[in-house]
């Protein structure tokens, strides 16, 4: 076809030689850009599991993937009942059933118990592009099955979100009951991301507070007033074995491990008035970072290791600061409004999460580190206590409702919301734990 | 397939070779005039449908993008200044008159001098080239562009792990019913959740809305690049 120009004339050999040079651009083929979008949740079916084993399941494997992923808020999860089908594996699966319903991705599979445990087979399948994403197998040892699900809604997230879930994580809080009488007692309880399997690591007669993980997850830190007095003590999870690290007198508070989990940042008022010190675990040797008239309190440590951020009031109403543990450089962070405090830092290094109060209500906020922006997360009043998520997504805080102390979550964004299932007692100070 | 693909380019750069050579052997005289003519020109055809209700300028553009009165408009206002009916588009509002008169005028002009130059073998190629010129294509291709862009914005939901700056771009093959037989990932941002969430998004919004108009459809619809890129997000 081309070769018939050619021949012509002169002239239709120079336009073919045009042509041919332009033949690319020249297409008008159409080129759209889309630059916003509407963000809602995507649509996804967590299909009940198949049993294969005697009896009933001990858990409903579907359920706790539906309720992981619904969590998170990216997805609209479809109710069972409105299935039109239940398949349990990829080959039984009709496109066309979730398809009619608009389901974006399916995710179904088994449950065998093998001699060793259970082994769940379970597969993940783009609607859409009718494409199976992932076909996979998982064991675990008998009593595991909400780990086991946990497992496998981290992997559904992972695969949709392109972030790591953080479903098999767990909480630390403390639980005070009857507070203010002579019963009164306090529970240092961990649970799993989703609230269940609570267990009590330590019960107190007097005070638990400021409870965090090792970044190994085996260890946790917490002040207890056990002895009357506060002092700093370290507890293995497995073995339930502690150790007391500090009992200066007056304050010893807020203890946070170091990113490499070798060193303890930690409040100290033994010098007169709190002032962050740092702890090297290895050594026992205590070493002062602030050293300053005003409060310094709650520290915390940059991803990096390089710095620690607490609040202070040495300019005067409580802010974040900033400082190098190596060179004592100190930089204030914060500067909207007349109290910020409890700041943890994101991973990213780019947002600070805190306690912020606006017109007299304490509420948990951002602030982007780049643009000094900051935004209120959260519309509950007295919320306090912020710790996020290991995959940097989600922030859990300790706020109030009906008088009670509770626990509830919120999405970095702001956008997601949910209160974790409250037990019984007043439930304060919650700790997020790294990947486990 | 493969001819096809050099069809419109190589045609594309015929006509405008032509036209070329038609300004420089007729008289240029006014260079300024083309400019304008060309870029206010969807908003003539407007025009003209508001002012005189003479069916013929709308179905011109929306129905029936023929080949001939798709080549005519840019080769007048370039080749022949003075008869140029349609060109005084700058001189917009009060034009129904001249406009109503122009259309047979048109056609005259300007295919003999096509034909001069370059024969008759390449006026169907030129014809059929000529819808492809965006800034010359039916006004109908927009508003279908836009019903396109606007299904695709309502179901494209962002992964939290997506962030202001990726970009990734599809192809979507689609047939004259609309349908999507295909969608490919040509460029990927580097974040297969990205990636997937703007695949889903295309998938979701199908099928859409086409011209009916067999060319138009092939020069514009066959075949549409989509740029994600969002600049909505927090960060």
């Amino acid at each position: 076809m081309v070769l018939v120009f050619s021949g012509r004339r002169p002239l239709s050999l120079l336009l073919l030689w045009i042509a041919l040079a332009l033949g690319a651009s020249a297409r008008g083929e159409l080129a759209i850009e889309i630059t916003q979008g509407v963000d809602a949740p995507v649509p996804v079916a967590v299909v009940p599991f198949a049993w294969q084993g005697r009896g009933r399941p001990p858990e409903d494997l579907g359920k706790i993937i539906r309720f992981d992923l619904a969590r998170s808020g990216q997805f609209a999860m479809t109710a069972p009942e409105d299935m039109l089908s239940l398949p349990s594996r990829p080959e039984e699966l009709y496109v066309r059933d979730w398809r009619v319903q608009g389901i974006a991705y399916v995710l179904l599979g088994s449950v065998r118990s093998t001699e060793s445990g259970v082994e769940a087979r379970y597969a993940l399948f783009d609607v859409f592009a009718e494409r199976l994403l992932f076909d996979e197998t998982l064991e675990a040892p008998p009593g595991q099955l909400r780990a086991l699900a946990h497992r496998i809604s981290d992997r559904a997230y992972e695969q949709l979100t392109g972030i790591p879930g953080a479903f098999s994580t767990r909480l630390l809080y403390v639980v005070a009951q009857n507070i203010a009488t002579e019963a009164e007692t306090f529970r240092l309880e961990m649970a799993d991301a989703d609230g269940a399997n609570a267990q009590t690591l330590l019960k107190s007669r007097e005070p638990i507070l400021s409870a965090s993980w090792s970044p190994d997850g085996q260890t946790v830190v917490y002040v207890s007033f056990e002895t009357g007095k506060p002092a700093i003590y370290l507890q293995e999870i497995a073995t339930g074995r502690r150790e007391k690290l500090t009992d200066f007198e007056g304050l010893n508070g807020s203890p946070v491990f170091s990113p490499d989990g070798k060193q303890l940042a930690l409040v100290l008022s033994a010098g007169g008035n709190p002032d962050i010190f740092v702890l090297d675990l290895e050594t026992r040797k205590l070493r002062q970072l602030t050293r300053h008239f005003a409060i310094d309190t709650e520290p915390s440590w940059t991803a990096d290791g390089e710095a620690v951020i607490f609040t202070s009031n040495r300019g005067g109403g409580p802010q974040i600061y900033k400082m190098n543990v190596r060179s004592r450089a100190i930089e204030r962070l914060t500067f909207v409004g007349d109290y910020n405090a409890r700041a943890r830092m994101l991973a990213d290094g780019r947002y600070l999460i805190f306690v912020h109060r606006q017109d007299g209500i304490f509420h948990i906020a951002t602030q982007d580190l780049e643009r000094g922006t900051v935004q209120i997360l959260t519309e509950t009043s007295l919320d306090e206590s912020p710790s996020v998520a290991p995959n940097g997504s989600m922030a859990i805080y300790a706020t109030r409702s009906n008088g009670r102390g509770i626990l509830a979550v919120v999405s970095i964004d702001g956008r997601v919301k949910y209160r974790l299932p409250s037990t019984e007692g007043d439930v304060r100070e919650p700790a997020w734990s790294p990947f486990l | 397939m493969g001819v096809r693909a050099y069809l419109w380019p190589l045609a594309w750069a015929l006509l405008f070779h032509a036209v070329a050579l038609g300004l420089f052997s007729a008289n240029w005289s006014s260079p300024p005039s083309l400019r304008q003519s060309s870029t206010a020109e969807p908003m003539m055809a407007e025009l003209l449908t508001l002012v005189a209700p003479a069916p013929k300028p709308v179905p011109k553009p929306k129905a029936k993008p023929r080949p001939a009165p798709k080549a005519k408009p840019k080769p007048q206002k370039k080749a022949a200044p003075a008869p140029l009916a349609e060109a005084p588009a700058p001189a917009r509002p009060e034009k129904a008159a001249p406009e109503r008169n122009a259309p047979p005028a048109a056609p005259e002009p300007e295919k003999p001098s096509l034909q001069e130059v370059l024969g008759t073998d390449f006026e169907d190629a030129l014809a059929a080239e000529a819808s492809s010129d965006a800034s010359d294509r039916p006004e109908a291709v927009g508003s279908y562009e836009a019903d396109l862009m606007a299904r695709i914005v309502s179901q494209w939901s962002r992964p939290p792990s997506a962030r202001n700056g990726m970009s990734c771009d599809l192809r979507l093959a689609l047939v004259p019913t609309g349908e999507l037989v295909s969608v490919t990932l040509v460029r990927s941002s580097g974040n297969a959740a990205f990636d997937r969430s703007a695949e889903l998004a295309v998938r979701r919004a199908a099928p859409f809305q086409v011209p009916e108009d067999p060319a138009v459809f092939d020069a514009y619809f066959r075949s549409v690049t989509v740029t994600f890129s969002p600049n909505d997000l927090r960060y």
